[in-house]
């Protein structure tokens, strides 16, 4: 499955855009998180990989504007691995190795609909995304 | 001084023998994690010949730190009254040209972004900060202002002086309410949706030794990298609910950024990481026992940090080794738990510790005097009454969603109030509604308070400090809040104006 982030503007929010390319394709799009308002927002949604380009494709068509979704960024120099980050994490995406070494899995985190551990790290090594 | 004895009983080795053993290069170290995995598969009296030395470590946030530097004099001299390094106010405690640098004072252009924890590590790192004094002038020190830049190079004193660090164990935070958190203990989710705790648990320093048998004044410990000592009990020692802290000094010129660090808690302010190790010289068979503690043995109180008050409610008890698992339960419910000291971290510190022993870079000292195991924490005295909501509520005027809007609005005039209430049969909460929301709703002719009534309330509770209400109503814009129990009954309304009234504001 990958990740793509699908941005609405004002003018597409009252248009079922994403049940149309469901029926269309016949295709499981599972809506990860999303914030949308009358005045537009993005979600973040997971696609099977081998539909993925038509889908970006036929999102685009609509008039969305699709993105790879931006991840946090964890600076390693300044990150002490005290764990702040790791009971805020909604995807279990930040974890403890077998050392108490901070682990991030890039594949889970939800990037820049998410950035919930950035206020949580007193180390200010995470970056939003 | 009085020299005080270790220990009356026959010990079976003592410092001065561990300190021959570290010359000739044969001394026995292992880390506290170690004598632990020892002890346990060869029991007391094989840990007891073979260890000479245990050591410990911690890594964590410690608010009460900070440095005590020297700048030196300017020409002309100047008596320094206020002064500011890279923006963070520092405090003059002595003659002219002492000042304290305290961890949690914040930049005053960047606060909550760099604060004193922040500072003493740019200096630790060799870089380069600003000094911007100002004075009143005197016959002796007749400058009034100066700007210069320093590093740690043009300091003449630059000692690390923290008057409370190492906390023994600490407890665990939650937060029942509806919203985040953000405290000293971190960023806490709402409706106990994780917990976050902090100590290294089995490898803390003073958790190895719970009598405080060896650790006392003149005790040499790691200290952010360098060698440091135990100077006193720390402020706030609680020997005897296991809260035990020391004092602690080191020359901060010796200091590795590595082991000191500058860290900021969202909305809370800023604070220093510090690496502290002590060595636990195992003189006799309880030093053994004792440094073969378990995280499993190491319990703390789950805290609501929900209630800002000094006693805040406990909601039970977890050991050291259910809080690492990374999950505690709480009421049966499974909650996910995290630190704010770095286990990892804490673990470099004993064995670094350890290596320096071996290396004949470190030798023990015996305290001249022990830490105190008697003293207690006492809260404040306050000759001043707080108030509470409890203290200011009155009666709200309530309706329930059934009546008409028109029975409503004669309510709020014959009244006189801002705020309607609105319950159930059971006097439960149901929602708010304003006089503007009644009146806007006739405008329109909308004619069902179902249509137009708040749901989202944000409420107080009587126990409630009104400092706490006062921040509320400010937070979200609102001029009054329902005070509910814990049933969400309601028990009165406290406004603004009350607020004003008692607090002057």
């Amino acid at each position: 499955m990958a990740k793509i982030l699908l941005k609405f503007s004002e003018s597409l929010v009252g248009k079922p855009i994403i049940s149309q390319i469901i029926m269309k394709y016949n295709v499981p799009i599972n809506i990860i998180t999303a914030n949308i308002t009358s005045k537009g927002g993005e979600f973040l949604a997971e696609i099977p990989d081998e539909i993925l380009v038509k889908l970006v494709k036929a999102f685009r068509k609509k008039g969305l504007i699709v993105t790879l979704p931006k991840l946090i960024d964890i600076d390693e120099k300044e990150c002490f691995s005290c764990g702040a980050c790791i009971t805020i994490c909604p995807v279990e995406a930040l974890v403890f190795d077998k050392d108490f070494s901070l682990v991030f899995d890039k594949e889970k985190c939800l990037g820049s609909t998410c950035n919930a551990c950035v206020d949580a790290c007193p180390a200010k090594a995470i970056t939003s995304g | 001084m009085e020299v005080i004895v270790i220990s009356s009983k026959k010990n079976f080795r003592t410092v001065k023998e561990i300190n021959d053993k570290i010359r000739n290069g044969d001394v026995q170290v292992l880390t506290a994690l170690e004598m632990k995995k020892l002890v346990e598969s060869s029991g007391v009296e094989v840990a007891l010949k073979e260890v000479d030395v245990v050591t410990t470590g911690t890594f964590g946030a410690m608010c009460s730190s900070g440095a005590l530097i020297n700048v030196g004099h300017s020409d002309p001299p100047i008596k320094i009254q206020r002064a500011w390094m890279n923006d963070v106010e520092v405090s003059h405690p002595g003659a002219a040209v002492d000042l304290f640098i305290g961890a949690t004072q914040m930049s005053e252009e960047q606060p909550f972004e760099y604060g004193g924890g922040h500072l003493i590590e740019d200096l630790i790192r060799g870089k380069e900060v600003e000094l911007r004094a100002t004075a009143y002038g005197t016959d002796c020190y007749p400058r009034t202002q100066i700007k210069t830049n320093l590093t740690k190079d043009d300091l003449n004193q630059f000692h690390l002086l923290n008057f409370r660090n190492c906390y023994q164990r600490y407890v665990c935070a939650v937060n029942s309410l509806d919203q985040t958190l953000y405290t000293y203990m971190g960023k806490l989710l709402p409706r106990f949706r994780n917990a976050n705790f902090s100590g290294a648990g089995e490898l803390n320093p003073l958790m190895n030794d719970l009598t405080y048998e060896t650790i006392g004044l003149g005790t040499r410990i790691f200290l952010g990298g360098a060698q440091g000592y135990v100077i006193s009990e720390g402020t706030q020692h609680d020997p005897k609910n296991r809260f035990g802290t020391i004092m602690v000094k080191g020359n901060c010129k010796q200091m590795s950024p590595e082991f000191i660090q500058g860290a900021s808690f969202t909305n809370y302010g800023t604070t220093l990481y510090v690496g502290l190790g002590i060595p636990i010289p195992i003189l006799n068979k309880d030093l053994v026992k004792k440094t073969a503690i378990r995280d499993e043995e190491i319990y703390t109180d789950i805290v609501d940090y929900g209630i800002p008050r000094r006693v805040r409610p406990k909601l039970g008890k977890v050991n050291y080794k259910e809080l690492k698992s990374g999950s505690i339960r709480i009421s049966g419910k499974k909650v996910k738990a995290s630190s704010l000291s770095s286990f990892k971290k804490a673990k470099q510190v004993s064995e670094l510790l350890k290596l320096w022993i071996e290396n004949q870079e470190f030798y023990l000292t015996t305290p001249i005097q022990r830490l105190p195991t008697d003293t207690e924490f006492k809260p404040m005295k306050q000759t001043q009454e707080t108030s509470f909501v409890s203290n200011v509520m009155h009666d709200a005027v309530t309706c329930t969603e059934d009546e008409e809007i028109q029975t409503i609005a004669n309510r709020i005039v014959t009244k006189s109030v801002n705020h309607i209430i609105v319950i159930n049969a059971d006097k439960k909460l149901r929602g708010i509604v304003t006089s503007w929301d009644i009146t806007k709703a006739m405008a329109e002719g909308k004619n069902e308070l179902s249509k137009f009534v708040t749901r989202r309330v944000i409420t107080a509770k009587p126990e409630e400090p009104l400092e706490t209400a006062s921040r509320k109503m400010a937070k979200y814009n609102i001029s009054a809040l329902p005070v509910i129990n814990r049933e969400r009954k309601v028990l009165g309304i406290v406004t603004a104006e009350d607020v004003s009234r008692l607090l002057g504001k």
